[in-house]
């Protein structure tokens, strides 16, 4: 067994062993341990990593704002004066209320409640009441300087519609963080203006760290959402493209149509349970597709750790986001867009297909119950067992296969590099 | 033709109450196949956040635009949809008939859901306001449009069982 310092190294408990080098095997304290968990808060979430935080199309005029999470930490994002977006933690600089307290709307600037104290679009602080006291009454000590209690600000990087933000002085440009395998495949799905459709929240009794090891798993697609074979949504035997950047941390799915998909005789010879050669749709409506790319991409998975996933599945399109709420919740946040062009059909389409994806999901709701179960069955305090997953292991660099666990394997080593001390 | 014995407005209240009772007790007894049996040809059943509702936003999580999509509900939900086991219980209250027309009643409502898991525990799943356009077609209520949006905007890990 290979021992890997990872976790606190100069602590009482011991350090965490990784049985493998390559990620294969992840211990299952990773998911429900708090020392864990706020060691990921600082290390991945407030360390040099880009969170996405939302679309600019959420906030399109001044003074439009939007409260959400990097991590645990509330940060809210807002249009400023000269039409950039500000983002800050949603923290008064006085007695630490939240100062923003709505999901999102429209101000001239903020003001914390608790004191009143004031903060511009950009969280510099505007005004404190009685600063300078109150007839005989003293106010602040005459060295108080406003400059040094706003609220605290976050860098703020756009890349096409999709906005992040970041705590860290130290990462690199935003378009260096997404990488050049990366930004291609945005490139194609943001490739013109967009219309924001709205938001669908599910809320998951899992570890956030089970659903990206569900958006890099093609494994299960075909196994656990049923849909897809049973209504011939899509198979296994369709074209298909994974993407990896050079840390392992950001990956992509695609699937690809092609002829071949329509052969269902591979369900037939393997005995795959799950799939029902006759069962069909009273009306197919809500899988048509309308092919917005050539080839057809059917459907794209693109995983921007640590918060983000780009979807488009037929036509829907979302960005994910992944707001963890503890070691054991995690909440998924689909920011649902369409594009300003679209024409009323194709507008029309993309809110039936919004029934494949999110909490109702044809090909989704899923998810769920699977990171769920895998939680229920870990979590108990001392369990040192592990996972094993060895599909695709020792296959060569660069294999495209939508039955491997390569790509989980990849953001665990990953992970384990950007944790360790 | 004798009078009838009550005010069209309350008879047409009687006659949501049982059709309400009727509806609750096919979803909450979990026979869902007969539940498409609740629409007319042409509806529409959705089921929208307060979240994206007050915003004029339209994406809702549930979205059917005839029966055929009602009944291919049923269909994934029998033959594909994976989800874990679960008893719902509808509670309605206040309702108000908006608007009652010869063979048209449009009804507001407030629900909740409780929903019961394998853990044994009760939850509040969701609560919402529901608004529906009821038709009456061969003697009986059927659904027109329903539209359902729901306060509980996170959804507890995810919304199969129709409501």
């Amino acid at each position: 067994m290979i021992t890997i310092e990872t976790l606190n190294a100069s602590g009482k408990r011991p350090v965490l062993q990784w049985p493998s080098e390559d990620g294969a095997h992840v211990p299952y304290r990773l998911f429900f341990e708090r020392e864990i968990f706020d060691r990921e808060q600082e290390r991945i979430f407030r360390g040099s990593n880009w969170s996405f935080v939302g679309l600019s199309v959420e906030v399109p005029r001044l003074g439009d704002y939007k409260s959400t999470y990097i991590g645990d930490t509330p940060v809210v994002i807002v249009r400023g004066k000269e039409g950039e977006i500000h983002g800050w933690v949603n923290r008064c600089g006085h007695r630490g209320a939240k100062v923003c307290r709505h999901l999102r709307g429209n101000v001239r600037n903020f003001t914390c409640i608790y004191h009143q104290w004031q903060y511009g679009l950009d969280g510099s602080l505007l005004g404190v009441p009685f600063r300078k006291g109150l007839k005989t009454m003293h106010g602040m000590p005459a060295d108080f300087e406003m400059s040094a209690h706003g609220l605290q600000p976050l860098r703020v990087g756009s890349y096409r519609d999709l906005v992040f933000a970041t705590f860290s002085d130290d990462a690199p440009p935003l378009i260096d963080f997404l990488g050049p395998e990366m930004t291609p495949l945005i490139d194609a799905v943001f490739c013109k203006p967009i219309t924001f459709l709205g938001i669908t929240r599910q809320r998951i009794k899992a570890n956030w760290k089970l659903y990206i090891e569900n958006v890099k798993d093609p494994y299960h697609g075909h196994l656990l959402h049923l849909f897809h074979n049973s209504f011939n949504v899509s198979r296994p035997t369709m074209d298909v493209g994974n993407r990896l950047d050079p840390r392992g941390l950001h990956s992509a799915i695609m699937g690809i149509a092609n002829e071949a998909m329509h052969d269902t005789s591979i369900y037939v010879s393997d005995k795959v349970g799950t799939f029902k050669e006759d069962a069909t749709l009273a009306d197919p409506e809500v899988i048509r597709a309308r092919p917005e790319t050539s080839p057809q991409v059917k459907s794209l998975v693109q995983s921007i750790f640590p918060s983000l996933v780009v979807q488009r599945i037929h036509n829907s399109l979302a960005a994910r986001q992944i707001v963890p709420r503890g070691p054991d919740e995690f909440e998924l946040v689909f920011h649902m867009f369409g594009y300003a062009d679209d024409d009323a059909e194709l507008a029309d389409m993309r809110l039936l297909q919004a029934n494949l994806v999110g909490p109702a999901g044809f090909i989704s709701m899923e998810d769920g119950e699977a990171t769920e179960i895998v939680q229920a069955a870990i979590s108990q305090p001392g369990n040192e067992a592990h996972s094993g997953m060895f599909m695709g292991r020792g296959a060569p660099e660069g294999h495209v296969s939508l039955i491997t666990e390569e790509l989980i394997r990849a953001f665990w080593r990953g992970y384990r590099a950007m944790m360790a001390d | 033709m004798a009078e009838p014995l009550l005010p069209p407005k309350l008879l047409a209240r009687l006659e949501v109450e049982e059709f309400y009772g009727d509806y609750i007790a096919c979803l909450d007894e979990a026979r869902i196949e007969e539940w498409p049996d609740f629409f007319a040809e042409e509806a529409s059943y959705r089921v929208v956040s307060r979240e994206n509702w007050e915003a004029g936003l339209p994406i809702s999580i549930f979205l059917c635009r005839n029966r055929r999509q009602i009944q291919d509900r049923v269909a994934s939900y029998l033959e594909a949809n994976i989800y874990p086991d679960q008893w719902n219980r509808h509670l309605i209250s206040a309702v108000q008939l908006t608007d009652v027309r010869e063979n048209e009643i449009f009804v507001a409502s407030n629900y909740g859901i409780l929903q019961t898991r394998q853990d044994g525990e009760t939850r509040i799943y969701q609560s919402g306001r529901c608004y529906d356009r009821l038709v009456r077609t061969d003697g009986r209520l059927r659904i027109h449009s329903r539209e359902l949006v729901y306060d509980t905007h996170a959804v507890a890990t995810l919304f199969v069982m129709p409501i």
